[in-house]
């Protein structure tokens, strides 16, 4: 269970996050950055950490109790075109 | 148990074979490129001017209906150019014969923009080439430049920015490039993530810090998301997400110095910051 959350993956991704939750406000506040167009450019960042933390957790329920292995994982189906394809591909695109 | 098998109604099939969740992207550049419109002349918005007007003779080979604004004709052969897919699945052995909606709709985009579509499928071909000729790592550099002519196009083509052309080009790698990590499509992971890391690399030199954050508010969660369906992309988003985050950081040290390639080459980065249309009502 708390082997999820000390996984290399995990940490590293709210190590990014957390980067990003203290370097936003800090250049809103100081006033770091000036430009005709930082509002906007400050609200997207806002956005944009709303849905990686929401995303985050999204991440941890649906990997609650699962082998922590599976965050490295990557695509299971190395030889399909497409996951919803029945068969292995016969032809390039995916490789040896 | 009586087997159900779902047909799809017909619009919903239309926007399957047409692949017309691609309009996203494709749709992000087209208002991208009427954001600079205004730079080009300031009388041209998205409904008013034609792009090329100062072409001489050359404008009815990019522009035939000249008398059009090229802001929409844009916007059209995004739509019309999803005939590209059905060719696409025709191709690939999918389906047996070619839809002949597809074939009016690409002969459609021709007529609206020929030298920008020619140039677009000439990228679609060039995605092809890792499947028709050898899937190697000089071959995926050519998809991915591929993939540059055909989603960016327009930014070129129509919007006429061609000082992007080399940041683009990193982008379209470091994007193109992640994706076949992900999907183990790649006869070479290094080279890949070496081709990934210089798209990062790359934007301390093109833009200044609040494009930089921009890029790494909006590139984070589009790519995060492939993780949040199927959370066996996390190292993906993971790495993405530190990469983009110590950009960030270096943005913001980097303050007075960025774009760097004006301190090396003062106005190589031409100022294209676009007049605001609607003004914030604070």
């Amino acid at each position: 269970m708390s082997g999820n959350w000390t996984n290399r993956w995990v940490l590293i991704l709210i190590l990014g996050i957390l980067i990003q939750v203290i370097i936003y406000p800090t250049v809103w506040i100081f006033q770091i950055f000036t430009h005709e167009y930082f509002p906007d450019v400050f609200l997207i960042s806002l956005i944009s950490l709303a849905i990686q933390i929401g995303g985050f957790y999204t991440i941890m329920n649906k990997t609650k109790g699962m082998d922590p292995s599976i965050y490295g994982q990557g695509r299971p189906f190395q030889h399909k075109l497409r996951e919803e394809d029945e068969d292995v591909a016969t032809r390039k695109p995916t490789f040896d | 148990m009586e087997e159900q098998t779902e047909e799809p109604g017909l619009v919903m099939k239309f926007f399957q074979d047409y692949r017309m969740k691609m309009l996203i992207p494709e749709l992000l550049v087209v208002f991208a490129v009427w954001y600079f419109l205004p730079l080009l002349d300031s009388s041209f918005s998205p409904i008013a001017g034609n792009v090329y007007q100062d072409f001489g003779v050359l404008q009815y080979f990019f522009q035939p209906l000249f008398f059009l604004p090229s802001g929409l004709v844009v916007l059209a052969s995004a739509f019309t150019l999803h005939g590209i897919y059905p060719l696409d699945n025709y191709h690939e052995g999918k389906i047996d014969k070619l839809p002949k909606t597809a074939v009016i709709l690409i002969g459609l985009s021709f007529v609206l923009l020929p030298i920008l579509v020619a140039f677009q499928m000439l990228g679609y071909y060039m995605t092809e080439m890792t499947e028709f000729v050898s899937r190697n790592p000089l071959w995926e550099r050519v998809e991915s430049v591929g993939d540059l002519l055909f989603y960016a196009g327009p930014m070129f083509f129509v919007g006429l920015q061609w000082w992007l052309l080399i940041p683009v080009f990193f982008l379209s790698q470091g994007i193109d490039g992640i994706h076949k990590i992900a999907h183990h499509e790649t006869s070479s992971e290094k080279i890949t993530w070496l081709f990934y890391f210089l798209w990062p690399l790359s934007m301390p030199f093109f833009f200044d810090s609040v494009e930089i954050m921009a890029m790494v508010a909006l590139s984070i969660p589009a790519f995060a998301f492939y993780s949040y369906v199927r959370p066996y992309y996390t190292y993906v988003t993971s790495i993405h997400t530190i990469t983009f985050a110590s950009l960030l950081l270096i943005a913001v040290v980097l303050v007075p110095l960025l774009p760097l390639m004006n301190i090396w080459f003062p106005g190589f980065i031409l100022p294209h910051i676009p007049p605001r249309v609607i003004p914030w009502p604070f």
